[in-house]
Order: C-alpha cells, then sequence, then structure tokens
C-alpha cells in the first residue's frame, strides 16, 4: 500500500534530511520510494518541505501531493496561516508547495493528513493545537530531547525516529543503514549521535503514546 | 541493464551521459540544473572525461561545438534564461549538422519552454530532436539514448526536463555502459594522411539534405506513450511532469466510469501529430493540460485540425488556485480530475 509522507520546517531544521533518509531506508528494503525536496534557496531559513512516498510498485504519482499518511511538522512557520496576502501574489510565488495551497485554501495542516493518518508536532517550539479528528496527533519536544543528548541538530533525527516508532514503515536499523550510505566519510563520526537520536524519538513514542492509548 | 539505485533525476541524467560515452561536459551554474555540473565535475576525473566550468553560457555552447566538430560525444545541462543564450549556436550546431546533447532544466513556468525547445528561437531554419522525460527513469533512459540519436542523425537534441523532475529522486534502472561510440568519419580530427573535411554553414551540408534527414527523423524517431486509448472519448494530451499529475486523475476517472485516455508525447519535436489525427477520428473531444498558458495545445490543435473540440487546462503564470513549486504554479491531480469530469460530461 502507498504510504506519503511530509516534513515541513524552516531550512537548516534537516527536513530535506529527514526526508532522504526515510527514502534511503525504504529503498535498502526493497520497496519503490520517490523523494521530492522543495528548499532551493531556503537552505538558510524560510520554509522547505521534504515529500517521500513509498510503494510496493512503481510510483506513478507525481512528487507534489495534497494529502499525506503521515506529516512531521518542525517549526511553526509549518502551521501558522499567514495573513491572507489578497493581489500580491508575489509573496506566495517564492513559497514552499503544500503550505502555499493550503493558505490559499484556508486549510490548516491537519487536514492535510488522511484518515487514519499520523501528524507529528515539534512542541518544542510550536504552540499550534491541531483539532484531532480521525487522526493521531503526537506533540514531541524534539529539540529538547535533542538537546538531551547532546546536539540540538539532531532533532530532525528524533522525529524521524518517533514517525518511524509509530508507523512502521521501515525499521530502525534500515535507517541505521541508511545512515551509514549517506552521510559522507567526513560526517562518519555522527552516527552513533545519530543513532541515539532516532532511539530516543521512538523511545518517546513508546512512552508516552502507547501508553495513553 | 545495470544496478538499480536510488538516485537524485540531475545526478541520474549525469550518470547516464557518462554511461553513454559523453566525453566533455561543459557548464556554467545555473538552478536548478546545477546538480548535473556538481555531478559530472564529481565523476569526469574518475571516469577520464572533461568537465569545463566555462566563463558563460555562450562559452558552453560554443565549446561544445568544437567538441562536436572533433567528434566527441559532448553535453551540457541548463535552465530557461541560460538556455536562451546559448541560442544563436543552437543554430549554427544543427545547420553544421553536429551531434551534441542540452538538458533543459525549465524553471518558473516549469513547461514554459515548449515553443522555445520546439519551434527554434535561433537564427533561420533547423530543427532539433526534444526528448520530454516524465520519470526519472525516463530521463536516465532518454538521456543515455539522445547520444545515439544525435549520432545515428548528426543532429542537436534537447532533453526537456523541470525543476520537479529535476529535484526528484527515484529508484532508477541505470543503463549499462557502452564503451564503443563508433567511428565519425566526418568529424575534424586533423588532416593528416587525408583529405580535410568542412564543417560549419552550409559547408558540409545544404537545406535540402538537413530537410530530407527531418523527415527520417519524423518517419522513424516520434515516439508516445498511450493509456486507455482503445476506447477512449475524451483524449488527455499531457508531456512530462504535467502527465505525471494526470495519470492518477485518468486512472480515477476510469474507475468512475468515464471513458478518457492519455497521449503523452515522449519526442516534442517530432511531435507525435499522427497518433493524434488517428484519436481524432474516434475521440469525441481532446483536453490538454501543460504547466504553461498553452503552447503544445496549438501543435495538437493543428493535428486535430478542427475536427473535434480541443480544450486546455493550463498553470501559467497568471494561473489563479496555486500549487506552488518554489519555481512555479504546478497542478494537483484532484484539480486536473475536476477538469476531465467537467469536459466529459460536456462542460467547458
Amino acid at each position: 500500500m502507498r504510504q506519503e509522507f511530509l516534513f515541513i520546517g524552516m531550512g537548516g531544521q534537516g527536513v530535506v534530511a529527514s526526508g532522504r533518509l526515510l527514502a534511503r531506508a525504504a529503498f535498502i528494503e526493497g520497496k519503490q520510494v520517490l523523494e521530492y525536496e522543495n528548499y532551493a534557496a531556503f537552505m538558510r531559513g524560510d520554509r522547505s518541505e521534504s515529500i517521500v512516498i513509498i510503494d510496493r510498485e512503481k510510483v506513478v504519482s507525481p512528487p507534489l501531493l495534497l494529502s499525506f499518511s503521515g506529516i512531521v511538522v518542525m517549526h511553526e512557520e509549518g502551521v501558522r496561516l499567514r495573513p491572507e496576502t489578497g493581489n500580491l501574489r508575489y509573496l506566495v510565488h517564492f513559497d514552499a508547495g503544500l503550505r502555499a495551497r493550503l493558505e490559499a485554501a484556508r486549510r490548516p495542516i491537519e487536514t492535510a493528513v488522511k484518515p487514519g493518518g499520523l501528524l507529528l508536532i515539534n512542541t518544542s517550539i510550536i504552540r499550534y493545537k491541531p483539532q484531532v479528528g480521525d487522526i493521531t496527533v503526537i506533540g514531541i519536544p524534539v529539540a529538547a530531547l535533542a538537546e538531551e543528548i547532546g546536539s540540538i541538530m539532531i532533532a530532525n533525527m528524533v522525529a524521524l525516529g518517533a514517525l518511524v516508532e509509530h508507523t512502521k514503515v521501515v525499521s530502525q536499523a534500515s535507517l541505521i543503514a541508511g545512515l551509514r550510505e549517506i552521510l559522507p566519510e567526513h560526517r562518519r563520526q555522527l552516527i552513533p549521535l545519530n543513532e541515539r537520536a532516532l532511539a530516543r524519538g521512538a523511545a518517546f513514542v513508546k512512552e508516552h503514546v502507547k501508553a495513553a492509548g | 541493464m545495470g544496478e538499480k539505485v536510488l538516485m537524485h533525476t540531475s545526478e541520474a541524467i549525469a550518470e547516464a551521459a557518462i554511461r553513454a560515452g559523453c566525453q566533455l561536459y561543459a557548464g556554467y551554474p545555473i538552478a536548478p540544473s546545477r546538480e548535473v555540473l556538481d555531478y559530472f565535475a564529481r565523476r569526469a576525473p574518475e571516469m577520464g572525461r572533461v568537465c569545463v566550468l566555462a566563463e558563460g553560457e555562450v562559452g558552453v555552447i560554443n565549446i561544445l561545438y568544437g567538441a562536436a566538430a572533433a567528434g566527441a560525444r559532448c553535453m551540457t545541462a541548463s535552465s530557461g534564461t541560460a538556455i536562451s543564450l546559448m541560442q544563436e549556436c543552437f543554430s549554427a550546431l544543427a545547420r553544421a549538422e553536429l551531434p551534441c546533447v542540452v538538458v533543459n532544466v525549465q524553471r518558473w513556468v516549469l513547461q514554459g519552454e515548449y515553443w522555445k525547445a520546439t519551434k527554434g528561437g535561433g537564427h533561420e531554419e533547423y530543427r532539433w530532436l526534444v526528448l520530454a522525460p516524465e520519470t526519472g527513469q525516463e530521463a536516465a533512459d532518454l538521456t543515455f539514448d539522445a547520444f545515439g540519436l544525435a549520432d545515428r542523425y548528426r543532429i542537436p537534441v534537447m532533453i526537456l526536463g523541470d525543476y520537479i523532475l529535476a529535484t526528484t529522486t527515484e529508484s532508477i534502472e541505470l543503463p549499462a555502459p557502452i564503451s564503443d561510440t563508433g567511428t565519425k568519419p566526418w568529424a575534424a580530427t586533423g588532416a593528416k594522411g587525408r583529405a580535410p573535411v568542412w564543417i560549419g554553414y552550409e559547408l558540409n551540408t545544404t537545406w535540402g539534405l538537413r530537410k530530407q534527414k527531418y523527415a527520417l527523423i519524423e518517419a522513424n524517431e516520434t515516439r508516445s506513450e498511450m493509456q486507455y486509448m482503445n476506447d477512449a472519448e475524451l483524449v488527455v494530451v499531457a508531456f512530462g511532469t504535467a502527465s505525471r499529475f494526470a495519470k492518477p486523475a485518468i486512472e480515477q476517472a476510469r474507475n468512475e466510469g468515464i471513458k478518457v485516455g492519455l497521449i503523452r508525447p515522449i519526442t516534442l519535436w517530432p511531435f507525435p501529430a499522427n497518433v493524434i489525427s488517428e484519436a481524432a477520428e474516434r475521440a469525441k473531444a481532446f483536453l490538454v493540460f501543460e504547466l504553461n498558458d498553452g503552447q503544445m495545445v496549438e501543435d495538437v490543435r493543428l493535428a486535430v485540425n478542427g475536427r473535434k473540440p480541443v480544450h486546455f487546462y493550463g498553470a501559467g503564470w497568471e494561473y489563479e488556485c496555486p500549487f506552488y513549486s518554489f519555481y512555479g504554479p504546478t497542478f494537483s491531480t484532484e484539480e486536473l480530475l475536476q477538469q476531465i469530469k467537467k469536459v466529459a460530461s460536456g462542460g467547458k
């Protein structure tokens, strides 16, 4: 069955890296994968998105979608509806994909999650409380948890670990195998730190979500 | 076929070129085609190929002219305005019958360069083969094929992609590398021991000869993909990324009992006019989807020649309900389904 994931945040938060790692892990498991990155000049600020589509069959879908099995929101900008721009459409022209579409329709982020899907929110910086319908919402302080482990830079990996623990879309082992393939030689020493971050995210879901459910 | 990889389409294009025996890559960076240059710059030294970062676009295309004249397989990738800067030399390459491959990764209006790619843009009369991949896999395959086509017909070939295609990473089966790219007795490789060769405007060819060649290409190399065309009453025509948005919409419409089919031109020149013309005998209407304000629709109308209505739905600069990618408006599959339903029910 096809599953679609969206990572959304500010440039620098590692949303593109999360997407790439999830895609790599699924590829390692022999699944068909499509990954799309919308970041361009936003690497050092403003909203960026990564979309990952995982399927058993060849992915025929276009890279841009309106609804997802799972969404990870890393920054307030990912949930905030900006004020109406009126005729100033150029403000929208330079904006990232899904958010602009939702804003145009004045729809909140949770409406882009499919029924039964997951919305994972970084509560370290996001105050937004989504309307919980037939979706699962997990609030997880990824920045705080990452700092506990040793570096705020791996907050994205805490979020990815949590997403994978809840959805089981790939195994944690494949994520770690993916890290080894993706990271360049001079970053290999960061693998243990990233592993701990993935495990911390997974543990958070086990402790809080499973216990509550 | 070669091994299966998870690869960024830009990199798959560069890798396919290397595997097709591309000996020289010249480039000047511009988003969103810079990744092709990056990849080639990394791989060229390993593979004993040449990668040149030129001083600008005019330099790039003239380096290709020189490399092609000397018989080397060569390529560049660029985007939009930077492609426009090369346009004068495009005429020269075509008129001197020099094979080369140019990848145009469109930005802003994602399919805004159909006219420029297929109708020339340079001075006087010439043609280029234009291939429009829909997926990363097809981008790799068509890039690989492009070198063979360019050599076989002594014609420049353009791969017309866009930002979405180029920034998508997919599972791709890479073509197996070839070692023998054939010989080119016409190439300027030094006249020692043989008569000199002539390469240039009207030196090695004439318009008449090129016209015959273009007719041959039209007869032999026109490619398109068709879906559900055996009983289609409504025919969607879309190429590249637009088709990727259209396919799930067509699938959904079929599930709802609408007799809709797809013609996806893979070669934009030569344009699959015959396929569309034949479809016009049976179909009731055509619906063209493009990520622009209506360019290929003109060629569809020519092929249909007034026999059936041709509707158009596009996403150009002034598109009202935007699903923006960074580089311009795009569709959603949901809205294309609405358009199919509207036209199928006789609306519009």
